[in-house]
């Protein structure tokens, strides 16, 4: 159950949050990983469950930044 | 959490707020507030214009390699580990990777929201609360306020929205909403960049997986396909209903977002409208 909102929360921020924030922000292609971050994470909540899918997810976030490879 | 996002982000900002003002209007320039929200917002994105810069140099190369990147995926199907590195060797090649991530796009985003409740909370402040609210949030003595501020700009109420002014201001106050969307839009058309052969096979293989994708709702592929157009008047509506203080921000904000992009990318999608004229 819980997982079901997660994942849909997920799905509203794809649809729509994500096109915003590229508006705002100026940016078209900003993903280096693929699959996206939010496309990962559905699938880590799905697989994992909620919390080791949630923290995979949130290490994978902190991941893409210039001090790692 | 609320306060310290006031401690680290609001207070601090509130505080350059008031000290520009308090520097404007010493020095006798009418309608100090609206320029002091236009200033603020000019140095908050000279603070983040190294980050803006960086991302958008990224996005732009991120774009270049998108089809190779279609491509590799489809030459080694079903073997993750392979197209993992041969993405890595192609960031390298295009020298992607250090620069980029999604870093400053977080760094961002606190900022913008932080700015945008500062002067939702100073444009609505009431004139005879104005003084103490702000006293009690400046730092030093210095700049605090002796008096309330005169919360119009060029005879606009900086803490009404167009909604409220309709009946009164008349549908002349519309042009508010409007050159909001406007600028918004010119932005959003420069982020796209020009027709190139590269962009037209992006696009085919943009189309090809949005039929994959068809189940995954009408209205929600509608909206990313045609944010080009949907955002803006989304953003045209929020001036609609948001205190004229928010759009000078927004439209200080998104002008300087098009002179930024302009000198990194140059006109972008813009540019084919233009020479057709």
């Amino acid at each position: 159950m819980m997982k079901k909102i997660l994942i849909s929360i997920i799905d509203v921020y794809q649809a729509f949050m994500s096109s915003i924030l590229k508006n705002i922000l100026g940016v078209n292609k900003m993903c280096r990983l693929s699959p996206t971050c939010s496309e990962y994470a559905k699938i880590a909540i799905n697989k994992e469950g909620i919390l080791r899918g949630l923290r995979k997810s949130a290490i994978r976030i902190l991941s893409c930044q210039p001090f790692t490879n | 959490m609320g306060d310290f996002f006031n401690l680290i982000l609001v207070h601090p900002i509130i505080n350059i707020l008031v000290a520009i003002y308090s520097m404007l209007s010493f020095a006798h320039i009418p309608y100090a507030l609206g320029f002091a929200i236009i200033g603020l917002t000019i140095i908050i994105r000279f603070v983040m214009y190294p980050l803006t810069t960086s991302q958008l140099k990224a996005s732009a190369k991120m774009q270049k390699v998108t089809p190779h990147l279609s491509k590799i995926k489809e030459k080694y199907k079903g073997d993750a580990k392979k197209i993992q590195e041969e993405t890595m060797r192609l960031y390298k090649e295009h020298g992607i990777n250090p620069a980029a991530g999604c870093l400053p796009v977080l760094i961002q985003m606190p900022i913008i929201w932080a700015l945008y409740s500062v002067l939702q909370r100073m444009v609505t402040l009431k004139p005879d609360v104005v003084v103490a609210e702000v006293n009690k949030i400046a730092y030093f003595d210095f700049y605090k306020l002796q008096n309330t501020w005169d919360p119009s700009f060029f005879g606009l109420p900086l803490g009404e929205m167009p909604s409220k002014l309709m009946s009164t201001a008349g549908p002349l106050i519309l042009l508010v909403p409007i050159l909001t969307g406007v600028f918004q839009f010119i932005l959003s058309k420069m982020m796209i960049p020009a027709k190139t052969g590269v962009a037209v096979i992006e696009k085919d293989i943009e189309k090809k997986t949005q039929i994959d994708k068809k189940d995954a709702g009408d209205f929600a592929s509608a909206f990313q396909t045609q944010s080009l157009f949907i955002f803006p008047v989304m953003i045209g509506f929020f001036a609609f209903s948001f205190p004229i203080g928010l759009s000078l921000y927004w439209n200080t904000f998104t002008i300087f977002g098009i002179i930024q992009q302009y000198k990194i990318t140059g006109l972008g999608g813009l540019g084919e409208w233009i020479k057709k004229k």
